[in-house]
């Protein structure tokens, strides 16, 4: 695996801070939120690759999970802690540059884009796209609604919809904008969005929402 | 002689029905270009149409047949340069728009003569009225049989009884005005333009009910090709479940194998077992246990040929998530993606880029089923759908069929590329609302 890396390197001039651990209850005992992938050997003797995930999982939860075993036998669990893949040993190096070239741009995709805008009573707001589960539109405003709060301003829906532009938001129908990151599910033309709202998805649209929504959601993999 | 009253339409208003009946299809039928390219080209057409008339008008009357055919072919080109057919295709639909040009003409001229002394105002506003009430009425009823912006896509025996249909009624309709001493003629003025808008009305008819046969016949012949290879895939995974049950007879086997090599003295003769049963094991370690035992067959079997071919499958599934899934839609799924990944994933030329992966996770209320596969970068699209590089009945149903089972159950597919990675991503909500259908 190590020899994987140094040639992976080589070969896409990365550098990367590399760390061993001899066994699952190394890598726990006092662990930091510090790396950025892990690639976990399941069958380790004191404490197994799942289990030291599970208890990574409760501190991190970006890290992004590899696992490596010589057995398929755990591939369900992987579900359960995030995992993002699952190698099966012996590990190819071109399998495992395929992964790993996958972790990075899972990596690159991280960084956090924020808009600014001025509320109706003339506050300035700064807020994480990423935070904005919808925009409603209210007749010559509309009101953004995050994950903290809501703020009217004076807009349209359609400039939001153009200022949201590659940030996977979905127009459901004519006064709601939608951030498919906070769908949380569907049931025929109701859509629910984290925090137990409910919005209609007017009937032209849907099949196009869903066809966004398994894009954006098969586009994110494991990882969330 | 034909009397006055029944005095043939004006040319422009021919010309008028015949552009009118082009663009009933033009706004059925998929189209080559933006619709303001569409828009100038129509116009263009309903120019060129006028122009092509008013020519024929002044010729006599030997030319009349002539005149036609140059307006046909007319239709004929606007079609096939605003529509996205093949000529076949444009021809088919050139025999029906010109029957029901005839038909819109023919109508209007009946009224018109019958309200022959009406003011001129009281005239147009009829003609008005008349084409734009027969056009209309006639894009709804195409229009049903047609979905918008569909795909017509005729063979040449369906053009040759549409050009029969058309050329008849088109014949037979127009006789009294060439000959008013033959059999089919009729000898009484306005007699004579009502026999020709009953001709042309079932002309269209026909027309008609021949597009309809011809549909329902092409969609008995998809639902039975589908049928066909949902059964294949069936058969498949029962295949796999017959496998798996053999392995594990062979696990119960190798009880009896030890005992036998534990029983052995000669150590020569125990390494001959030892080796023999390392071989008849070999490739069974990698079984799937997914939790969902119709993805497990599925997933070994597929995994099995995936073995065979070279090509590396990784898998990251918890089956219990499709547990409510029903086998046979699962296996559709499952059993058509990773056919098509592996079959794309193997025209990649050098071996060692060839790669499959299959995931199955939770997203809040959603389950995520997706296949991926490395390929060539080429995908052929048709309408800007993906389809087939296979050739001959039965194919190209694979994504079709992984499509209807999705919605079965209230989801959807989508196909993504991305840095040198195929990926088809289905998305179901997780409560599973299976239809009852």
């Amino acid at each position: 695996m190590i020899s994987h890396l140094d040639q992976f390197q080589r070969e896409h001039g990365e550098r990367f801070h590399v760390g061993a651990f001899r066994d699952g209850r190394d890598i726990i005992e006092d662990y930091r939120p510090d790396w950025d992938i892990l690639l976990l050997d399941i069958q380790m003797e004191r404490v197994d690759g799942m289990t030291a995930a599970r208890r990574i999982r409760e501190h991190d939860a970006e890290v992004l999970i590899l696992f490596v075993t010589s057995s398929p036998q755990f591939a369900i669990s992987g579900y359960e802690v995030d995992a993002l893949s699952y190698l099966l040993k012996p590990v190819s190096y071109p399998v495992f540059e395929q992964e790993l070239q996958r972790c990075l741009i899972r990596l690159r995709r991280r960084e956090r884009r924020h808009i600014l805008f001025s509320t109706v009573d003339g506050d300035r707001h700064r807020v994480d796209v990423a935070d904005v589960l919808y925009v409603e539109s209210a007749k010559h405003q509309v009101v953004i609604h995050t994950l903290t709060g809501d703020h009217s301003v004076v807009s349209s829906l359609k400039a939001m919809e153009a200022e949201f532009a590659g940030d996977d938001f979905f127009r459901c129908n004519s006064g709601y904008l939608v951030n498919l990151r906070h769908v949380t599910g569907i049931e025929g033309n109701d859509c629910s969005i984290r925090g137990g709202v409910h919005v209609q998805v007017s009937r032209p649209r849907k099949k196009v929402f869903l066809a966004a929504l398994a894009a954006y959601i098969g586009a994110k993999g494991i990882t969330t | 002689m034909i009397p006055e009253v029944v005095a043939n339409i004006p040319r422009t208003y021919t010309a008028l029905a015949e552009w009118g009946a082009c663009m009933v299809f033009v706004l059925i039928v998929a189209r080559r270009m933006p619709w303001l390219a569409t828009a100038a080209t129509m116009l263009g057409g309903l120019g060129a149409l006028l122009a092509v008339q008013t020519v024929a008008g002044l010729l006599s009357v030997t030319l009349w047949i002539p005149g036609m055919l140059a307006a046909v072919a007319t239709m004929f080109a606007l079609l096939l340069g605003v529509l996205r057919v093949t000529a076949v295709t444009a021809g088919y639909l050139t025999a029906r728009a010109f029957v029901l040009a005839e038909l819109t003409a023919s109508i209007h001229w009946q009224l018109d003569r019958f309200y022959a002394d009406a003011p001129d105002a009281v005239k147009a506003g009829l003609l008005v009225l008349v084409y734009a009430g027969v056009l209309t009425a006639a894009w709804y009823v195409e229009r049903r049989h047609m979905p918008r912006g569909t795909h017509v896509d005729v063979g040449v025996p369906d053009l040759v009884s549409a050009l029969a249909i058309a050329g008849a009624t088109f014949g037979i309709s127009n006789l009294s005005f060439v000959n008013a001493s033959t059999p089919f003629s009729g000898r009484l003025g306005p007699e004579i333009l009502y026999i020709r808008t009953l001709v042309d009305l079932c002309g269209f008819i026909a027309l008609y009910v021949q597009h309809e046969v011809r549909r329902s016949l092409q969609a008995r012949r998809e639902s039975e090709a589908m049928a066909r290879l949902l059964t294949s895939q069936h058969d498949q995974y029962e295949i796999s479940r017959r496998t798996i049950d053999e392995v594990n007879r062979k696990y119960h086997d190798m009880k009896h194998h030890l005992d036998a090599v534990r029983a052995e003295q000669d150590a020569q003769q125990r390494l001959v077992i030892l080796d023999e049963l390392e071989t008849s094991i070999r490739g069974y370690g990698a079984q799937v246990h997914s939790g969902n035992a119709v993805l497990d067959a599925v997933l070994t079997g597929k995994q099995m040929y995936a073995r065979e071919q070279g090509i590396p499958v990784v898998v990251v599934a918890d089956g219990r998530l499709v547990d409510f899934v029903r086998p046979l839609d699962l296996t559709s799924i499952v059993g058509n993606a990773l056919d098509n990944a592996f079959e794309a994933t193997m025209r990649l030329p050098e071996q060692e880029r060839r790669m499959v992966r299959f995931s199955l996770f939770a997203h809040d209320d959603f389950v995520m089923l997706r296949v991926e596969n490395t390929f060539d970068g080429r995908v052929s699209r048709r309408a800007g759908r993906i389809v087939t590089r296979k050739e001959g009945e039965g194919h190209g149903y694979g994504l079709r069929n992984i499509e209807a089972a999705a919605e079965k159950y209230g989801g959807s597919v989508s196909l993504g590329q991305d840095d040198g990675w195929f990926s088809v991503r289905v998305l179901l909500p997780r409560r599973g609302s299976a239809s009852s259908a």
